[in-house]
């Protein structure tokens, strides 16, 4: 009686496989669930993290290349002219939301010169929120995938493992040929789980430092250029008054 | 987004291809049936004794049936009989006489009455009072009314050998019969007896040789710590132990020390007092004996035990020297 179980376990490990796809199809269905789900929570995060690296190497390119431009002592009028027409970040989008202010503070007989630089000043700041935000933005699933993963996985393994002891209630056996490939397929799904979780913390940690770097950057652009824009107010402001 | 996409499905796929390439399926176990192992309780008692049987072991038969079938041999010694079979050793001393004693039946019509009536007077003196020689000639009213006749018909030593010879087997046979005498009995049953009991060896044939040879082999794996080497460890320590007699109380002062004991049998760590007492010299009793235990140490106890005494606790109780 027990022998014969015993050999049926074992026919039936054998007939399934350990393989991949073989321990995908034998698992219930609660587990073949959690085991997509984690899959496509892989693919979306490595997605993620392909995207931001490459944007925010783009945006690191561009902010140098913007850099290189504007210290480069060609007329700032110049440079909004050539940026104007296109799509802009980061720095340069800084930059054009700071000379569109700029400019339309100009526009009529008597340039609104007064709270100027305080309009400038939040221009700026709401230009690099909008900045962060879309540098920022799909971290959060990392954040989620880096946290929930092993809890989703652990989830599939505790569903396969209850499944398996059905399994010994059901043979009457507590033979390890029994048990085992319940055990193996819920134990796929916690490596699934941090198989999803493990690179999307580590990337969560590396984009999100990226992203304050690029973001405290465009602080500091956003404050030298205020004050240089700052200064040439109070210079005009002075040229008026006499 | 749609480049990271491509380049994570893409990624995933391939992860997943090489995956299935490089691992093959997992060699399948064949779990073998595992043989059911006969179990058997052994009752609890108070001293553990358990010794590993063997299957090599050798299976000795018991002997006693054999003796039985004498028994049963000798129908008319039956009642007297069922104490002989402990008392072997003497049927054997006797096969020297039995051996002269078996032949003089068919030997007595030739031998002459002094020869024949001599290993008679050996072993049987009391009963057979005819043989002798000054009796011979008279006639001898006593004993035997058949040889009586004989004598008187042929009162001369010459014509004794016929004569002589009949009426000897006649008493020999009706002795046993009519008195229970041992003596007799032996010398008759002797030659049966030991023919039987020469063809196998008699062993020792007490009942617990047969019992404990029934395919048990001691090797002396006991596993648990007996009683008694608990109490050779009481006895060490004991022989260190100067408890305080004079004290008011003293036979109500037992103390429980725990310790614990290295492999080398020293004390590891200072020994613990376990109970307490409201008596006042129940902390010079506890002194001593935590004293006694350090004194007495190391202690010989067996090493492959050393799990049971690990960790151990001893009483000391007055009472005992009282």
């Amino acid at each position: 009686m027990d022998s014969t179980v015993a050999v049926a376990g074992a026919d039936l490990a054998a007939h399934s496989g350990f393989s991949l796809f073989g321990l995908f199809w034998q698992a219930h269905i609660v587990v073949k669930i959690v085991m997509l789900g984690l899959i496509s929570a892989s693919v979306w995060c490595w997605a993620i993290i392909i995207d931001k690296w490459l944007l925010y190497r783009r945006t690191r390119a561009a902010m140098n290349r913007f850099e290189d431009a504007f210290w480069s002592g060609q007329s700032l009028e110049d440079l909004f002219r050539t940026l104007s027409g296109r799509t802009n970040h980061a720095l340069s989008a800084i930059f054009v939301a700071a000379m569109t202010e700029w400019k339309r503070s100009h526009e009529g007989d008597h340039p609104a010169l007064a709270s100027l630089s305080q309009r400038l000043d939040r221009v700026m700041t709401l230009t690099i929120a909008r900045e962060g935000e879309r540098l920022e933005s799909k971290l959060a699933v990392l954040a989620s995938v880096g946290s929930a993963g092993p809890f989703i996985g652990l989830f599939g393994t505790v569903w396969g493992i209850m499944t398996s002891f059905q399994a010994i209630a059901v043979s009457e056996s507590t033979n390890l040929a029994v048990v085992a490939p319940g055990i193996a397929e819920a134990l796929f799904a916690t490596a699934l789980g941090l198989l999803a979780a493990i690179p999307a913390v580590i990337f969560f940690n590396k984009l999100s430092g990226d992203v304050s770097k690029i973001i405290s950057r465009m602080d500091a652009f956003a404050d030298e250029f205020l004050a240089i824009l700052t200064r040439e107010i109070d210079e005009r402001l002075e040229e008026e008054r006499y | 987004m749609r480049v990271g996409l491509i380049v994570s499905v893409a990624g995933h796929g391939a992860i997943l291809l090489w995956s299935v390439i490089a691992w093959p399926d997992a060699e399948s176990f064949a779990a073998k049936p595992i043989e059911a192992l006969p179990i058997e309780l052994v009752t609890i008692g108070e001293v553990t004794d358990i010794s590993m049987g063997s299957p090599t072991a050798p299976v000795e038969p018991e002997p006693k049936p054999e003796v039985e079938s004498v028994e049963s041999e000798s129908e008319a010694e039956s009642a007297g009989e069922t104490e002989t079979p402990a008392d072997s050793p003497a049927e054997r001393e006797n096969p020297s006489t039995a051996e002269s004693a078996a032949p003089l039946p068919s030997e007595e019509p030739e031998a002459p009455a002094e020869e024949a009536a001599e290993p008679e007077a050996e072993s049987e003196p009391e009963p057979e009072p005819a043989p002798q020689e000054e009796v011979q000639p008279e006639p001898e009213p006593e004993p035997q009314p058949e040889p009586e006749q004989q004598a008187e018909a042929e009162p001369t030593p010459s014509t004794d050998v016929v004569p002589r010879a009949r009426p000897t087997p006649p008493p020999r046979r009706q002795q046993p019969t009519q008195s229970a005498a041992s003596q007799s009995n032996e010398s008759f049953d002797a030659d049966r007896i030991s023919a039987l009991l020469n063809k196998v060896e008699p062993s020792g044939g007490g009942s617990g040789a047969s019992q404990a040879s029934a395919g048990i082999r001691s090797d002396g794996t006991n596993a648990a710590m007996t009683m008694t080497e608990l109490d050779a460890l009481r006895a060490q320590i004991q022989r260190c132990w100067n408890p305080p007699i004079g004290a008011q109380g003293a036979e109500d002062l037992i103390v429980t020390v725990q310790m614990a004991l290295n492999q080398n049998g020293t004390v590891s760590g200072s020994p613990t007092i376990t109970n307490s007492s409201s008596n006042p010299f129940f902390q010079a009793a506890a002194d001593s004996a935590r004293r006694a235990v350090l004194r007495c140490q190391p202690y010989n106890l067996p090493l492959e035990k050393y799990d049971t005494w690990r960790e151990v606790r001893v009483t000391f109780d007055p009472r005992d020297l009282f």
